[in-house]
């Protein structure tokens, strides 16, 4: 299935890699300009996951990954990337520095400033994924 | 036959009927269609339709993103024929409201913090048609939305303040072959050029879509569904799609 992502990169010498993948399937890119618009054929189940993993942090230059928009089997995802839910894997020297411990994930989570995965849970039909979801928002409803 | 029931079974036996604030807030009936018929206009939609030509509905009511630059709506648009005056001192003073709070659930929340009155003068044909429906104390909102042929609205969800169900006056003013307005999980609404229905545009998400060759409009009548007229034509119209047996 078809994966179109836009995705702002951070940077000044060490341009990001990032890894896309579905349950069964990946594609790695190295996000070389400031707005990156990257597409993949991954192949998903009818319940799985669609991540991004943050691969090359480099501390010194403080590198990061944004994901603006996601399109899958071109339904643009809107608002349900914020769904997405980022979990870091922090630089160990880091993160024993820090006096206040940082959260084990972050949701939404789409920007993405350690290295780590952003997972956002999928079913198919995506259409049918977001009609669910919309009824199933916790905003007040009738 | 009743007589010797418990009172409890006896009164529900005897005095169960429809009921506007049942049907309408506790049922989540994705749409109710309404006993009555829109006139045909010819002439007054054309000449509508170019007076409104340029203006931005959702401009005025200050959307984040005017029709032309939301991808989500494509050539969709409205004018507003009853609603709140002066509609700019509405809007600063009633946004406060949850962001997410459609129009017309912001109107019948300050139903009675504004003047609400016509922006149409009184020879219109469809303010002289709706007043003989609604009263204009009952009227919260009336808006017109119009799709040219390949226009639409993407899916989405509408919020109330209150948690109505069942709650849009919607007609069909002119309604091609084609027309789509379709719930999620429901289907499309059956609709006909003329037809009246209560819809539900809470529950569920929705969208339209104009696949006719010509322009589509209708009329969109927020109001109070517990006044003696609608109240009574609520109830009918229930009683007459779901007791047709009787």
């Amino acid at each position: 299935m078809k994966i179109v992502l836009e995705v702002l990169a951070q940077f000044k010498n060490t341009a990001p890699n990032i890894k896309v993948s579905s349950n069964v399937d990946n594609c790695e890119f190295n996000l070389e300009n400031k707005t990156n618009t990257i597409e993949c054929n991954l192949n998903l189940q009818s319940s799985d996951t669609i991540s991004i993993e943050f691969l090359n942090k480099d501390d010194n230059e403080d590198n990061v990954v944004n994901l603006k928009k996601m399109i899958v089997d071109d339904i643009d995802m809107q608002h349900f990337i914020y769904d997405g839910e980022f979990f870091p894997t922090y630089n160990t020297n880091w993160y024993n520095e820090q006096t206040i411990k940082p959260p084990k994930s972050y949701k939404p989570g789409t920007e993405m400033r350690h290295n780590g995965k952003w997972i956002l849970n999928v079913q198919l039909p995506i259409w049918k994924m977001m009609m669910d979801n919309w009824i199933n928002d916790d905003r007040q409803t009738s | 036959m009743t007589d010797k029931l418990p009172k409890l079974l006896k009164d529900a036996i005897e005095q169960n009927k429809p009921d506007v604030k049942v049907i309408t807030e506790n049922l989540k009936l994705p749409w109710l269609k309404l006993d009555l018929t829109f006139p045909n206009m010819p002439t007054y939609w054309p000449t509508y339709l170019e007076n409104i030509e340029g203006k931005d509905w959702r401009g005025q009511w200050k959307f984040e993103e005017d029709s032309k630059s939301n991808y989500q709506v494509k050539d969709w648009n409205g004018g507003l024929l009853f609603g709140p005056q002066p509609h700019d001192e509405f809007l600063k003073t009633t946004q406060d409201i949850r962001f997410d709070v459609d129009e017309d659930s912001r109107c019948k929340k300050y139903r009675k913090d504004f003047k609400f009155d016509w922006y149409v003068n009184k020879s219109d044909l469809v303010r002289k048609w709706i007043g003989t429906i609604i009263p204009d104390e009952d009227l919260n909102l009336v808006n017109t939305y119009y799709i040219p042929p390949g226009g639409y609205v993407f899916p989405h969800k509408d919020y109330p303040h209150d948690g109505v169900g069942l709650a849009k006056i919607y007609i069909a003013a002119v309604w091609d072959k084609g027309n789509v307005f379709g719930i999620y999980g429901c289907g499309n609404i059956p609709i006909k050029q003329g037809d009246v229905f209560l819809l539900n545009n809470y529950t569920l998400p929705h969208w339209v879509y104009n696949g006719s060759n010509t322009k589509r409009c209708v009329i969109d009548i927020g109001a109070n569904l517990n006044s003696p007229q609608l109240k009574d034509l609520v109830e009918t119209s229930f009683k007459k799609y779901f007791q047709n047996n009787e």
